[in-house]
């Protein structure tokens, strides 16, 4: 997929997060420029807040790309991000925006195309959906 | 008046830059010189100072004038002055038409010089317009009682009755308390001079008791005040004191047997009397009094120890209360003020926490003569208290329980209080907490100094609470230091709440019967703030002391011996003059119908309908209100100096040109006209849209000017003048309000919308509203089309003619007598 | 848009005595000398223009004491926010709580074309009357619950309550389906833009249904709706009345009957419904309907009640959490069972107190007016929360 509308941002953690999306730079893989990513030490630096914000500022989409469950550079609890995951996503829904627009996708190091893969799913998923910002916004 | 020729002068004044600031005088000169029968046209920079005053006199005597109008400031003010001269040139003083382009022109539309001056040339008009019409009058002279009542015996009526007194007048002086002395009596000392109050006051008190010319009356009210200036009637009540007060020795033994104990009003509650009591040692008369509400009971009689213990057999328990008249010819108002109860502010916890009292509380405990001798000790366990704090300003300034004003005293008061302490116990700390030190008068700023060297603690900041240690009683209490900004908390033994003064609860039934006002603080209102200080609007009524504003002794003997001199103007005068406002009837025409009768507040006029005798006015008790001209439906009644003509002109000259564009007002002398004046004084603004016709009482409006002006086309009317129950002519606008009532049905059958009739009271003190009226009404105005207009003007004519035509054919009908 | 002179004025500020009673009884200024209300105002007037150096101006939550006690009435909480709204029109940071959670929800929540799911928490048993032109406003209750329920707050608990005894009172009401958050909040901060948003996006929504009256049990949401919409606005034409004022005359008169409860209780007033609105007699006729119930007042209750510590989602810090420990001691001190409180944002606020972890927090347990008063009604306590 070469463009698309859907304005996404894709928090990355610095360490597995990050090689995935350096996998598929260096593997030549194309992903739509609207994809913005921004870089956290570790997905438990993105709360609630920040997700949240992520749509107030114009996203259509928001995906949260972390390690697997053990492979924490920091050791933190998986279950702490879950919770803020979840409760994102349960605002979301009551906002009736759809909780859809919001993923949290762990996986494996270095794994370029299984990024890609998952982005430009979801793209398609988010484009299937209603306009999350009105058109003109 | 028709034989001689109409020679007008018009005297227009600039008032520096007053008026010419905002209206274009020299245009407003000219134009007045272009009116019929003005032969001179003259402009003045300031028209009342002598040489303005020299040039009317000229004027006159060069011209050959037989009318003057000066256009300036509020006849209010200058009326009188310029009657004065226009007599001095040999011109008969009601051939002088005075009005305002001033507090109801200039001064309310500053920024808008084309429209103001527009205005200006119009009130200049419609001034003209009537000058034609006056006719010369002559005043009555009415003799006046040599006489005066003053009512209230604290220091500024005592003193405003030693005064005339001593200058040969006789003196009723009316006490409600069983002494005289008031507030005063009760000090301990005196700032600045640190006097002991009651040794000052005492000798004052047997002078007036002496006084060969003075009548005390104490434990009496005033019930009723009839009559105008120069005759009062007065019928006061003498409450039964069950003493014979000229028997009574003052010897005490009453008290001691009898049985009823009371809390001490005289001592703030902190010692107690007895039923049979004496307020205070030193009371003038020094007579015993029982006090009825609390006596066992006199129906029958209950106990009778008192009379028993009598040597002197002065008591007598079946005396009754005696109502006594009196003829006056000036009454002098000296009741003095209230005291706020501090106990709604429950931050501060007066009555919840013992060692908070307060200054009059104080006052007592400190007084040698005092429940305490005059040792300080504090309320919870009367040991001496070693850490005082004084808080200032409770009630006053404010808007969150109590007062707006400030009260006067009460800074002094607190000053002088600190020193005090200092005198009886010096290594006592003092804290006064403050927002202002008010040391305004003559030897203020050095007690206060004095204050400061003894070591009195100034902080300013008022506290936010204060707290008790329920096991030593002590307060705590935190305040903001805002000089220091940062809060503090001292602990004290002993906290005095610095009162602010008030209107005294029963002013209102008091001005009621005088016909007086009260200003929005509730004190009495004075006739000028400036330039008439002590007087009521009222002729013959005065004012000394707190019953006008809170003051202290000195301002307070002052004002007394003011409102001493300004009575003994009237009385040594011996005859008062009349204004020759008077209502004249016209004997053909009267049908003695007794309506006139019925409608006069005063009772002024007398006729015999069964006798069928015309109606006769009574010209000295005849107030000139013109409500009797206004009701009598047979034209039957001439308003000297307000004719019917004279307003009609009034209103034609108003309506000539552009009358879509102009609001008539019908305004009276006393409220509605006044209050206009403070929202010029006060500059504020409004559209200028509005021609005023100054009436003495909204009860002179005839219902015929009002369709008039309709008839004229006017868009909108308004209908002014004092508040319902506050009429100066007492109850006139009752009479007003019915004619209004009756203009709206008979509007409303025309098809004309009667809200184009506006009836506002506005009174003297409400200057804002007054401009807020005018605001309004120019909105209404805007929302009344020509169409509207125009119809108006053509039913009225057809009605008019049409009730024309009736008149003729009728017979003289029945009397309508409305009771009120 | 912005008048600063205008407000100024309004705000009746310049009558400031300088008698410095507000710094004495504000809580803020209890627990922070750096904070005192007197001179906020005095730098801003003397120096005629903001001043973005003044930390201070966040500090202040609005509870109103300051208010209750100056002699002028000087509407200091007012001044704040317009002080706010100009510190932030020049570019001054706002410091969100929770990570700007609320702000981004509340600015989510003012697009035009939102079609919130927003009911599904809404018992079934609950009766709705439809064409009714009477709303019950639930306000952020269904997000609080979502966002804080780490907290284990449930202000659904006293909707619900409140919903309950509409329907036992019988008094006929819907709900919106795309209500929005009032916004006060917003215009506390400051953030006049934000604030404007939602509340022209509500007035269309009650246009659109045509709402003549609005019952909610949120204070903030009353007092918003009831006063700042049409001072904002310019005129509203909807009724809006606290759940307590439709409920308490019913109590009184016998026509609403409350059931048993046995427990004692303390009731925290709070500012918005207490010292903001003088809503102070009818929460507590119904506490008193209520059998059994045995009601003790805190030190400070009614007009001089002590602020929750509740910001507005900003600048919360150490004197916050100073304030709710000192509020919830007062409430331990009575010996009651349950504090019972009228707001949502009190029970966040004091439970996130309780939540802290800091031993020294009294914990005694927190319900709402609403969910107590239901509980009564014999409808056994799980089937109402």
């Amino acid at each position: 997929m070469n463009k698309s509308a859907v304005r996404l941002v894709v928090f990355a953690c610095n360490w597995d997060g990050l090689s995935c999306i350096e996998a598929a730079a260096q593997a030549g893989l194309v992903y739509p420029a609207s994809v913005r990513v921004v870089r956290v030490s570790c997905l438990s630096r993105v709360h609630q807040g920040l997700m949240l914000k992520a749509f107030e500022l114009g996203a259509d989409g928001v995906m949260l790309l972390g390690c697997e469950p053990g492979n924490c550079q920091f050791d933190i609890d998986a279950g702490l991000i879950e919770q803020e995951y979840e409760k994102a996503r349960r605002v979301l829904r009551l906002l009736g925006l759809g909780e859809e627009r919001l993923v949290l996708c762990h996986i494996p190091r270095g794994d370029g195309s299984g990024f890609v893969g998952r982005v430009t799913g979801f793209i398609k998923k988010v484009e299937r959906m209603q306009p999350a910002v009105p058109a003109g916004a | 008046m028709a034989e001689e020729e109409l020679r007008i002068g018009v005297f227009v004044c600039d008032c520096g830059l007053n008026i010419a600031g905002s209206v274009d005088t020299e245009e407003v000169r000219l134009f007045a010189e272009e009116l019929p029968d003005v032969v001179v046209s003259v402009r003045n920079r300031y028209t009342c100072a002598d040489p303005g005053q020299e040039e009317i006199k000229r004027h006159i005597r060069e011209y050959n004038l037989n009318r003057v109008v000066v256009a300036s400031c509020t006849p209010l003010l200058h009326e009188s002055t310029f009657r004065n001269c226009v007599a001095e040139a040999g011109l008969n003083p009601y051939l002088l038409a005075m009005t305002s382009i001033r507090e109801q022109c200039s001064w309310v539309h500053l920024h808008d010089r084309e429209a103001a001056t527009k205005k200006a040339k119009d009130i200049v008009k419609i001034a003209v317009a009537r000058a034609r019409l006056l006719e010369a009058q002559k005043e009555m002279e009415i003799p006046v009682t040599n006489a005066a009542l003053v009512i209230g015996g604290g220091v500024a009526g005592i003193q405003a009755a030693l005064d005339l007194a001593d200058a040969g007048h006789q003196v009723y002086l009316v006490e409600k308390e069983p002494s005289i002395g008031g507030i005063m009596a009760q000090l301990d000392k005196t700032f600045p001079t640190m006097d002991c109050s009651i040794c000052v006051l005492g000798p004052k008190m047997m002078d007036v008791s002496r006084h060969p010319r003075i009548e005390l009356l104490a434990y009496s009210t005033v019930e009723e005040v009839s009559g105008y200036v120069g005759n009062f009637r007065v019928r006061v009540r003498r409450k039964a004191r069950y003493v014979e007060e000229d028997q009574c020795t003052g010897c005490g033994d009453c008290a001691k047997v009898c049985p009823v104990v009371l809390p001490d009003e005289f001592e703030q509650g902190f010692s107690s009397r007895k039923a049979a009591y004496i307020p205070l040692p030193q009371a003038v008369p020094p007579a015993y009094v029982i006090d009825m509400e609390h006596c066992l009971g006199n129906n029958p009689v209950a106990c009778s120890k008192c009379i028993d213990a009598c040597e002197k057999q002065c008591i007598d328990l079946n005396m009754q209360d005696k109502i006594v008249e009196l003829d006056v010819g000036t009454i002098i108002v000296a009741t003095g003020m209230g005291i706020y109860d501090p106990t709604p502010l429950d931050e501060y916890g007066y009555t919840r926490f013992e060692n908070v009292i307060t200054t009059m509380e104080f006052e007592r405990l400190i007084c040698g003569s005092g429940p305490t001798d005059g040792h300080l000790i504090r309320p919870s366990d009367r040991q001496t208290p070693k850490r005082i704090g004084f808080i200032q300003c409770v009630g006053s300034r404010t808007e969150n329980r109590g007062h707006p004003y400030c009260s006067n005293v009460c800074c002094m008061n607190t000053v002088k209080d600190s020193l005090l302490i200092k005198e009886h116990h010096p290594d006592t700390e003092i804290y006064v907490f403050y927002v202002d030190i008010r040391a305004f008068g003559k030897g203020f700023e050095d007690l206060f100094r004095r204050s400061k060297e003894e070591g009195v603690h100034y902080i300013r900041g008022l506290p936010g609470e204060i707290s008790e240690d329920p096991a030593t009683r002590n307060l705590r209490l935190k305040v903001e230091n805002t000089t220091a900004a940062r809060v503090e908390e001292y602990e004290l033994d002993m906290v005095i709440l610095s009162l602010g003064l008030e209107p005294r609860d029963d002013l209102k039934q008091l001005t009621n019967m005088l016909n007086i006002s009260q200003t929005s603080d509730g004190f009495a209102m004075e006739a000028h703030p400036k330039l008439r200080p002590v007087d009521a609007p009222t002729p013959g009524i005065f004012f000394a002391g707190c019953v006008e504003a809170p003051k202290d002794i000195k301002d307070s003997v002052t004002q007394a011996g003011a409102a001493a001199a300004r009575s003994a103007i009237i009385l040594n005068a011996g005859t008062i003059r009349s204004e020759a406002i008077k209502a004249v009837i016209d004997l053909d025409k009267c049908t003695y119908c007794g309506v006139c009768a019925r409608v006069c507040p005063y009772g002024a006029i007398k006729v015999d309908v069964k006798g069928k005798t015309v109606a006769q006015v009574v010209a000295a008790a005849c107030a000139g209100c013109g409500t009797c001209a206004a009701e009598c439906r047979f034209d039957a009644i001439t308003m000297q100096h307000f004719s019917d003509a004279q307003l009609l002109a009034q209103i034609d000259a108003a309506m000539e040109e552009e009358p879509e564009q102009k609001i008539i007002s019908f305004l009276c002398n006393w409220c509605s006209y006044a209050g206009g004046d403070l929202a010029g004084v006060s500059r504020l603004q409004y559209p200028p849209n509005n021609r005023f016709i100054r009436t003495m009482c909204s009860g002179r409006v005839d219902e015929k000017f009002i369709l008039h002006a309709f008839e004229k086309g006017a868009p909108l009317v308004l209908l002014s003048g004092c508040h319902i129950n506050d009429c100066h002519y007492i109850n006139a606008n009752h009479w007003t309000k019915r004619r209004a009532e009756k203009l709206w049905a008979r509007m409303e059958k025309l098809g004309i919308r009667p809200e184009r009739l506006q009836l506002q009271w506005v009174s003297a003190a409400e200057g804002p509203r007054f401009a807020q009226l005018m605001r309004e009404l120019e909105e209404m105005r805007q929302q009344v089309t020509p169409e509207e207009i125009e119809h108006t003007k053509k039913v009225l004519a057809e009605h008019r003619v049409s009730k024309a035509k009736a008149a003729k054919r009728e017979e003289t009908p029945e009397a309508e007598v409305e009771t009120v | 848009m912005f008048d600063m002179e205008r407000e100024i004025s309004d705000s009746k500020i310049r009558l400031c005595l300088d008698c410095g009673k507000c710094t004495v009884v504000c809580p803020v200024a209890q627990h922070d000398p750096e904070f005192n209300p007197r001179l906020i105002a005095q730098r801003r007037l003397t120096q005629n223009s903001s001043n973005p150096q003044d930390e201070t101006i966040w500090e202040c939550l609005s509870c109103y004491m300051c208010v209750e006690r100056c002699n002028y009435h000087v509407a200091f909480p007012e001044f704040i926010h317009s002080l706010r709204a100009e510190a932030l029109a020049e570019g001054a940071q706002l410091q969100c709580s929770h990570g700007g959670t609320l702000q981004a929800l509340m600015h989510l929540m003012a697009r035009e074309d939102l079609r919130q799911d927003r009911l599904s928490w809404l018992p079934q048993d609950i009766e709705l009357s439809e064409q009714c032109d009477t709303i019950f406003f639930v306000g952020c209750a269904p997000y609080f619950d979502i966002m804080f329920s780490d907290l284990e707050v449930n202000t659904l608990k006293g909707v619900k309550g409140a919903l309950r005894l509409l329907n036992r009172a019988q008094v006929p009401f819907t709900i919106l389906a795309n209500e929005r958050c009032c916004g006060r909040d917003l215009l506390l901060q400051g953030d006049r833009e934000g604030f404007l948003a939602l509340a022209r996006a509500n007035m269309e929504e009650f246009a659109r249904h045509g709402v003549k009256k609005i019952i909610t049990n949120c204070p903030e949401g009353y007092y918003t709706l009831k006063v700042d919409y049409p001072r904002m606005l310019g005129g509203t034409g909807i009724e809006v009345v606290h759940l307590t004022e439709v409920l308490a005359p019913l109590v009184q008169s016998g026509e609403l009957d409350l059931g048993e409860l046995k427990t004692r209780v303390t009731y925290h007033d709070p500012c918005t419904l207490g010292r903001c609105s003088r809503i102070f007699d009818e929460p507590r006729q119904i506490m008193a309907a209520v059998a059994g119930l045995e009601m003790v007042e805190m030190e400070q209750s009614r007009e001089k009640a002590l602020c929750c510590g509740a910001s507005p989602w900003a600048h919360c810090g150490a004197v916050n959490r100073q304030i709710q420990e000192q509020r919830l001691a007062q409430a331990e001190a009575t010996g009651a069972d349950i504090l019972v409180t009228a707001c949502p944002k009190c029970l966040i606020h004091l439970r996130c107190a309780q939540k802290s972890g800091d031993g020294r927090i009294a914990q005694v347990e927190i319900q709402d007016l609403a969910y107590l008063a239901a509980r009564s009604l014999d409808l056994g306590g799980e089937s109402v929360g």
